[in-house]
């Protein structure tokens, strides 16, 4: 594998982040498919000082998990603003789930506060964000409490109403007492024993739930055109609009199944599409284990594009928007990105300029399911390396190693400006091990511009998810969602982030806010946080 | 090496399964005792003894039994260039790469002059995405076999992964021109050309793989994909449905493909290829499978009866009949053995041997 000669553009802090931080899984030997997803990571303000908090999601041990007796609960630690963060106090404790994989932030019921979703190898949890104050969970009252095994979720505007709706994306039925174990043997991978699965278990249906305003959801998963739909093992969400007719939809990667694409009829019904679209295998028809999800406008014709994460042996995928159409093209071996990824099992990835060249950049967080992979002849290991793919001239991407951290068995990643200098940070959840943070370490300065934006409207959806921010100049657009789905177990914060580059002040930043209404704003400058507030 | 240690070798080596044996810890000499190694020249008396064990293994596709064999050979004739070559091509069929590379690398350190053997070495290196080395490795197993098919195939996917189309089309076409009925290319230069966005030509190349390989996914997937684009819609759903179909019950078979890759004679994954062939409604494919299904008990009756039910069920009247004769002379007295075989004649609408059968099992049964 050729790398790009450079220092890593990312610096493990993870010791000063998050001291002795880590998630639990299972068993280290990994004796169950239950115990390899890893736990989830879900940034937003929670407490509205206006720096990045960080909610992890945890598992469980195996002992636990097979007496049915409560997980590690999620934790929140708040931010200090300089990428380290502090554990919040005790009116953010929140009880341990079942078995916490992941989750969705949003406000559901309306208040300006983001609350959280919670998935699980269990029911689906909600909580409720008390005014900055604290947490307290509403599961029942929010008419949730059902789900066996939600992997990622998202929280969304699907029927355009400025009430957020849920989708749940499930992975599979998983039962301790029906499943054999890895010490079986009879589950096999180049020759040695490992866990089980997904091959030959039962894949469940995702799950749409439509949001009522006031913190309460009504699945709506039949209505909605859900529940038809053959389900796939589904391990990552990502929201957008696809088509660019102002309503979202959704993308969801399925483990070893089609992947599917949700397109939204406007009225939070949907199609899925995934095959017409040319998004659910592979080139060569080939479905894949697709687990984390990325996506912006990569090739810059107004139209987002996806990235999606593989098993060892398996490229990473890039599917670019169509000249044509709205349809979609892979091309991860054009763009360099398959074969650097043969030998990596992908997980958390996002696009964002992170060396601030204005040209799109990629991570991707590597580990592998299976311990094994330490054994002779697998071509790859169980820690991997995680790769920093650097946006070049003419769409190509070049690759080196992210950051100085030592190879990990990586999982769930967020990203976020979480040292408030302009440039995007990450956050890494790795198995069985330490919450990472990652520092980008991008230069400042003339060639290196940037521009965070957030937007606010009254009433309903204050964060604007589901909005389209573009900044405008004569001769280029670039454009970015505002979302919270972070693709694979995980959020980010509500917000959009553009490097430039050397380029000056755009000429005016056009909003299509989540209605379909749109508005020019004047840039007040670069290198900032804009927050954009809807006019009336 | 003394004989003691290599009897405390084998009996270390006996302790550890096959799959954990690494072939980077196998000795290695200065190799000069093999640098005139011909193996047209190679006497079978002078095989080393462990040679004739690999050649059971692999016969009865025991592939963790060839391996353990292969690995012995190694440890007692140091760097016979045979075994090291078998044992990359061995490695590569069971998808350890990494492996297959260390070993054929070895083999053209030992005998350069066989680079021409050593194509799998260029599979290895493009497997593992390293495709410059395999396009280049490809190259010097062209200049010794210009026409050698599975080279020029892999070059021209080599050339493909970076990004040399064109190059890669010539190619394929080359393949091609050597053996019209080369589906594999075919598919590939379907996929080319649809990705190339020349949607006519896509049409035609992916119409053609098809009809090559009719019960492969991928020619149904591009067909779709191309009718698609091209606003057939009711083609493209058809495209659509078949490839839906065969892609399942080919990541079925992959999953068990894999398995007996290293639980050689299952009989239940044995099975389980033969009813997805069946399944799919390849004939050819499960012929094959039945004849390993057999393999694993040359004299089972059941195995065969339920070949026959299999053959029958798909139309394969020629395979079915031969499974008949075989029957017939495998169980000669065995009662229900030719009623079945009544049936199946009678299904088949040939009345002499339907007569016979049934009148044979009269006679068996007394009656």
């Amino acid at each position: 594998m050729l790398f790009l000669q450079t220092t890593p553009p990312f610096l493990e802090i993870g010791a000063r982040a998050l001291p002795g931080v880590v998630t639990t899984c299972g068993s280290p030997a990994k004796d169950y498919i239950l115990e390899v997803n890893g736990g989830g990571v879900l940034l937003a303000d929670f407490d509205g000082d206006g720096r990045l908090d960080l909610l992890l999601v945890d598992g469980s041990t195996s002992e636990r998990a097979r007496k049915q007796e409560s997980g590690l609960p999620p934790r929140l630690f708040l931010g200090r603003g300089d990428g380290t963060f502090q554990p919040a106090g005790a009116a953010w404790q929140l009880e341990g789930g079942r078995f916490g994989m992941g989750g969705a932030v949003g406000d559901i019921d309306n208040d300006g506060w983001p609350d959280v979703v919670i998935t699980q190898w269990g029911p689906t949890r909600v909580i409720r964000n008390e005014g900055g104050k604290g947490f307290r969970e509403i599961t029942t009252e929010a008419g949730l409490g059902a789900g066996s095994w939600g992997s990622s979720a998202a929280l969304f505007d699907a029927d355009r109403d400025g009430n957020l709706d849920l989708f749940v994306v499930n992975y599979l039925d998983f039962d301790f007492a029906r499943i054999g174990s890895r010490e079986t043997g009879n589950c096999r991978w180049k020759g040695h024993a490992v866990m089980c699965g997904p091959e030959g278990l039962t894949p469940l249906p995702s799950q749409f739930f439509r949001g009522l305003g006031n913190g309460r959801f009504e699945e709506r998963s039949k209505e909605a055109g859900i529940a038809g739909v053959k389900p796939g093992f589904g391990l990552g969400v990502m929201v957008f609009d696809y088509d660019r007719d102002g309503d979202s939809d959704l993308y969801v990667a399925n483990d070893s199944t089609p992947n599917h694409l949700f397109e939204n009829r406007g009225d939070g019904t949907f199609a899925e599409v995934g095959f017409a679209r040319g998004v659910s295998h592979d080139a060569n028809g080939r479905e894949q284990a697709s687990m984390g999800i990325a996506c912006a406008d990569a090739n810059e014709d107004g139209r987002d594009d996806l990235f999606v994460t593989n098993f060892s042996g398996e490229n990473n995928v890039l599917y670019l928007s169509a000249a044509k159409g709205l349809g979609y093209r892979e091309r991860s071996g054009q763009a360099g990105l398959a074969a650097p990824s043969l030998p990596l099992l992908g997980w958390g990835t996002s696009f964002g300029d992170y060396d601030l060249d204005g040209r799109l950049d990629l991570f991707v967080l590597n580990g592998h399911v299976y311990p094994q992979a330490d054994q002779p002849g697998t071509d790859t290991s169980y820690a991997q390396a995680d790769l920093f793919h650097r946006g070049l001239e003419g769409g190509k991407f070049g690759s080196a190693v992210l950051s100085d951290s030592k190879p990990a068995v990586s999982r769930a990643s967020a990203v976020g400006d979480l040292d408030n200098d302009g440039d995007l940070d990450i956050v890494a959840v790795s198995v069985d091990g330490p919450v990472r943070v990652l520092l980008n370490q991008a230069a400042q300065g003339e060639n290196h511009r940037w521009l965070r934006i957030a937007l606010r409207q009254p009433g309903k959806n204050r964060f604007a998810l589901g909005a389209r921010v573009t900044l405008e100049w004569k001769d280029r657009q670039q454009g970015a969602e505002i979302r919270t789905a972070g693709g694979y177990q995980s959020a980010v914060a509500p917000e959009v982030h553009f490097g430039l580059g050397s380029r000056p002040a755009p000429e005016r930043i056009r909003v299509r806010w989540p209605d379909g209404i749109e508005q020019e704003f004047a840039c007040a400058g670069l290198d900032r946080l804009l927050l954009l507030e809807r006019r009336p | 090496m003394s004989a003691l240690s290599l009897l405390l070798g084998a009996l270390l080596l006996a302790q550890v399964p096959a799959t954990e044996l690494d072939p980077r810890l196998l000795p290695r000499g200065d190799g000069a005792r093999w640098k005139d190694f011909d193996p047209a020249k190679l006497e079978r008396t002078a095989l080393p003894a462990g040679m004739e064990e690999v050649q059971r293994a692999l016969l009865a596709q025991d592939y963790p039994r060839a391996l353990a064999a292969l690995h012995a050979v190694l440890r007692q004739t140091e760097d016979f260039p045979p075994a090291w070559h078998q044992l990359g091509v061995l490695y590569f069929r069971l998808q350890r790469y990494g492996d297959a590379v260390v070993c054929l690398e070895r083999y053209l350190e030992l005998v350069p002059q066989r680079v021409g053997d050593t194509r799998v070495l260029a599979h290895g290196y493009y497997s593992l995405g390293e495709y410059a080395r395999a396009k280049a490795h490809y190259e010097r197993v062209l200049e010794r076999n210009p026409k050698e098919l599975e080279a020029l195939r892999g070059h021209a996917l080599a050339c493909m992964r970076l990004g040399e189309s064109e190059r890669a089309l010539a190619e394929l076409d080359a393949v091609l021109a050597l053996d019209p009925r080369h589906a594999d290319a075919a598919t590939w230069r379907a996929s080319l050309l649809y990705d190339l966005e020349r949607l006519d030509d896509a049409l035609a190349a992916a119409t053609l793989a098809r009809d090559l390989d009719a019960f492969q996914p991928k020619p149904w997937f591009l067909l779709a994909r191309i009718q698609g684009d091209r606003g057939e819609d009711k083609a493209a759903e058809e495209a659509q449905r078949r490839f839906e179909e065969l892609s399942v019950i080919s990541q079925e078979l992959r999953a068990v493909e894999n398995r007996l890759l290293y639980r050689p004679g299952d009989r239940l994954l044995l099975r389980s290829a033969c009813e997805l062939h069946r399944r799919a409604g390849n004939r050819t494919q499960l012929r094959e499978s039945l004849a390993r299904l057999f393999r694993s008990d040359p004299s089972s009756v059941e195995l065969r009866l339920y070949g026959l039910e299999l053959t029958a069920g798909l139309g394969d009247e020629a395979a079915a009949r031969l499974l008949a004769e075989q029957l017939a002379q495998l169980a000669p007295e065995d009662a229900l053995v030719w009623e079945r075989l009544e049936q199946f004649y009678a299904s088949i609408k040939d009345r002499k041997l339907q007569i016979e059968a049934g009148e044979r099992r009269l006679r068996l049964r007394g009656k």
